[in-house]
């Protein structure tokens, strides 16, 4: 039951561009394939297509077409499609129509009319399968963004389709998280045979886990699949090939793949006042800090400050607080103890004043305020011609220009982080939350995102603190790298 | 009352407070109110839940009450001066105690009402579960799941709407924007949140093998029982009483 593509060519709009061009392809059956390719390439089109919801729910088919065995899934009815093709979704938040973790699932087999008795029994199986069973009966707005991607995988798990379709499955994952997941996912598809096509930056998470590796070109065209190394020995040519094709290459520094790369990027160092801690202001002081999500402590009487011109890193296992500490200090969660911000002590629950804090959120579209990807980019600017130039700037070093006069929610998502992230360079506050800045992005996107980070920080004199599961990325970007465990703020350790 | 088909109790409370429309009887209105408190009582619901959700009541209430007081006394006077012309003062005395006791009867009337309509409404949202109702609304009521996993997805994105305002706030106080708080400027990112919400889920759910109008079955069918059935006889109750 092979996927392929025929000269496929899809847009979003009749007079835009197409965001798939003359495609051809065919990815293997019964294996695990890796998607990779550049951000905004048209990857996750591409598995909404495969998974028959475009175009009936948006854009058009210009050319070609997707068949699954010599079917057309857009052409089958959802109750039928449902076991042809299961979509796991990039944004966790999008995907739930019910309250509870269980009353989600039991949805899933509603929907194909099974008696009350086999659901219960299927509900129960896909809960220890996902290891859900403390969650069950949690309200799925509580969940952490790691948590909520496998209650997904497990409606997967009990719709049972024979093409498994995962777009970024554990960019909200630590990676133990991710491991358990794989692991599981690994073996529930030698026991059933099924097919899974997976879109993701990191090639690391599928080392043990993936069959091959498909590439979608920047022109467009997808490449033969490339095995993943079975041996050790053959690990240098897979890595050389990564390397050749601009993806992360794991285990690999950053600096060092940034040095190989052709477009050179800046890595801005920390000067020595600022890597001494000497003379910089405490711009941010958590003082006996508590955080509790419902009766559950994430923090206990934490204490810790932040400098100004330092770069934090803030790790931690899939919801163990990371996001709700960054809500908390923006006045979005209630808190014990004391925040404060260049001096002043924040009001728990009440926003600080503007221009003080700026947010870089997990969800990019959680930050937008534009109508147009260049109204967002000047939002908040002096309209002067040097703000004017300053902004076109900027979207030309992150590959938006051409994009200028969309609305930033018909970016793809990488695109959209990027945009936020550019977005919130050029606003005046003096300290920056960065949520995951390097969700879902490229090798170079990666890069240029973090470089922009450390200059905006290094010149600008402003604080900033990112959260993210990459241990690498936070070691080799971070000045300090503090850690969530066990209730407490601790400086982590790097286990490579 | 947590354990009564949700449908056929919406049912019959919505049917209970149109009866109560009807007639204008303050005890009745009170004393539904006060049976409704009781329920709620006996249906676990904390009394300090129930005293938050009364204290706006008896604002209401009591402006209501003044409200129809002064407007009766106005009429009763009106109809006073039409029906004697120019009338002996004992006449005038007895018109004025009428009108007295009409005011009072019409304030409570008006200021009843509001306990009487919110005491059902109350019963309603305290001891129902919402995923229970829409659920039960597509098993009792036959109404189609488009509808009603429609009303539930909406239902959903409603309560996280307050999240998502407070959200838009701190994108715009990032970016050094000050707005009002029903700001256009602010009331967009929300609007556009919402349209795409409610796309990425109506994918989401076919993605999942749901159809607007396939037959599906119910994981925790909520079939209509005797309690149920004498529950909505106790809500019309009323109506035969006024009847006989």
């Amino acid at each position: 039951m092979s996927l392929s593509f025929r000269q496929l060519s899809f847009r979003y709009f009749p007079d835009g561009p197409d965001v798939i061009s003359q495609l051809s392809g065919e990815i293997p059956d019964g294996r695990i394939t890796v998607l990779a390719g550049p951000s905004g390439q048209g990857k996750s089109t591409l598995l909404y297509l495969t998974a028959g919801l475009y175009p009936d729910a948006a854009g058009q088919i210009t050319s070609g077409q997707v068949l699954i065995n010599g079917e057309d899934p857009a052409a089958l009815p959802p109750r039928q499609r449902c076991h042809l093709t299961g979509l796991l979704f990039q944004n966790p938040d999008l995907q739930f129509c019910l309250d509870t973790v269980e009353n989600e699932l039991a949805f899933c087999l509603e929907n194909l009319a099974l008696p009350p008795a086999a659901i219960t029994a299927a509900v129960a199986k896909a809960v220890d399968f996902a290891g859900l069973s403390a969650l069950r009966q949690r309200q799925l707005v509580t969940l952490s963004g790691g948590e909520k991607q496998r209650v997904a995988l497990a409606c997967l798990r009990l719709l049972q389709p024979r093409w498994l379709l995962l777009d970024e499955p554990l960019a909200n994952l630590d990676a133990a998280s991710g491991r358990c997941l794989l692991q599981r996912l690994r073996r529930w598809q030698q026991e059933a045979g099924f097919s899974v096509l997976a879109v993701d930056h990191r090639i690391e998470n599928w080392l043990d886990y993936a069959d091959e590796l498909c590439l979608l070109r920047p022109d467009g065209s997808l490449s033969a699949p490339q095995p993943f190394p079975q041996q050790p020995q053959e690990r240098q040519a897979f890595d050389s090939w990564l390397q050749q094709h601009g993806l992360i290459v794991p285990g690999r520094p950053y600096r060092e793949q940034a040095d190989r790369l052709q477009t050179s990027v800046p890595w801005p160092a920390a000067s020595a006042a600022v890597a001494a801690g000497a003379g910089m202001p405490q711009t941010l002081v958590l003082q006996d800090l508590t955080l509790q999500q419902g009766s559950r402590y994430l923090l206990r009487q934490v204490k810790a400050s932040f400098q100004t011109g330092k770069v934090y890193a803030l790790l931690g296992p899939s919801g163990c607080g990371k996001s709700t500490l960054l809500r908390a200090i923006l006045g979005l969660n209630r808190y014990q103890g004391n925040i404060w911000l260049e001096g002043k002590r924040l009001k728990p629950g009440r926003p600080p004043r503007p221009g003080s804090l700026g947010l870089i959120t997990q969800s990019p579209q959680d930050q937008f305020v534009g109508g147009s990807v260049w109204e967002e980019i000047s939002a908040g600017q002096p309209d002067s011609a040097a703000s004017r130039k300053q902004a076109e700037t900027v979207l030309r070093q992150i590959r938006l220009w051409r994009f200028r006069d969309l609305s930033p929610y018909q970016l793809s998502q990488g695109q959209q982080r990027r945009l936020g992230v550019a977005s919130l360079l050029l606003a005046p506050c003096r300290v920056l939350l960065c949520d995951e800045p390097t969700y879902a992005q490229d090798l170079a996107a990666t890069l240029t995102l973090m470089a922009q980070l450390l200059e905006t920080c290094r010149k600008g004199g402003r604080l900033l603190i990112f959260t993210t599961h990459d241990r690498r990325l936070a070691f080799e970007y971070a000045d300090e790298v503090l850690e969530i465990q066990g209730e407490t703020l601790q400086h982590a350790q790097f286990e490579s | 009352m947590r354990n009564l088909n949700p449908s056929l109790k919406a049912l019959s409370l919505l049917l209970l407070t149109l009866i109560l429309a009807a007639l204008r009887q303050s005890w009745l209105n009170l004393g539904v109110f006060a049976l409704c408190g009781l329920l709620l009582l006996l249906s676990g619901v904390r009394p300090p839940t129930l005293l938050l959700a009364v204290l706006p009541l008896l604002l209401l209430g009591a402006g209501l009450f003044f409200s129809g007081y002064r407007f009766a006394a106005e009429s009763a006077l009106r109809q006073a001066a039409a029906t004697t012309g120019s009338p002996s003062l004992p006449f005038k005395s007895s018109l004025l105690t009428q009108a007295e006791s009409s005011r009072v009867s019409n304030g409570l009337i008006l200021a009843s009402r509001v306990f009487g309509f919110a005491g059902p409404g109350l019963l309603l949202a305290l001891t129902t579960d919402r995923v229970r109702l829409v659920r039960s609304l597509g098993q009792s009521l036959r109404l189609p799941p488009l509808f009603t996993y429609g009303l539930l997805a909406a239902w959903g994105m409603f309560s996280q709407m307050k999240l998502e305002y407070a959200r838009a706030r701190v994108a715009f106080r990032a970016r050094g924007i000050k707005v009002t708080p029903l700001s256009p400027r602010l009331l967009r990112p929300l609007l556009i949140k919402s349209v795409r919400w409610s796309e990425a889920l109506a994918m989401a759910m076919e993605s999942k093998g749901f159809e607007g109008h396939a037959p599906r079955s119910s994981w925790r069918p909520d079939p209509l029982r005797l309690p149920d059935w004498l529950f909505l006889g106790g809500c019309l109750l009323p109506a035969i009483g006024f009847l006989i």
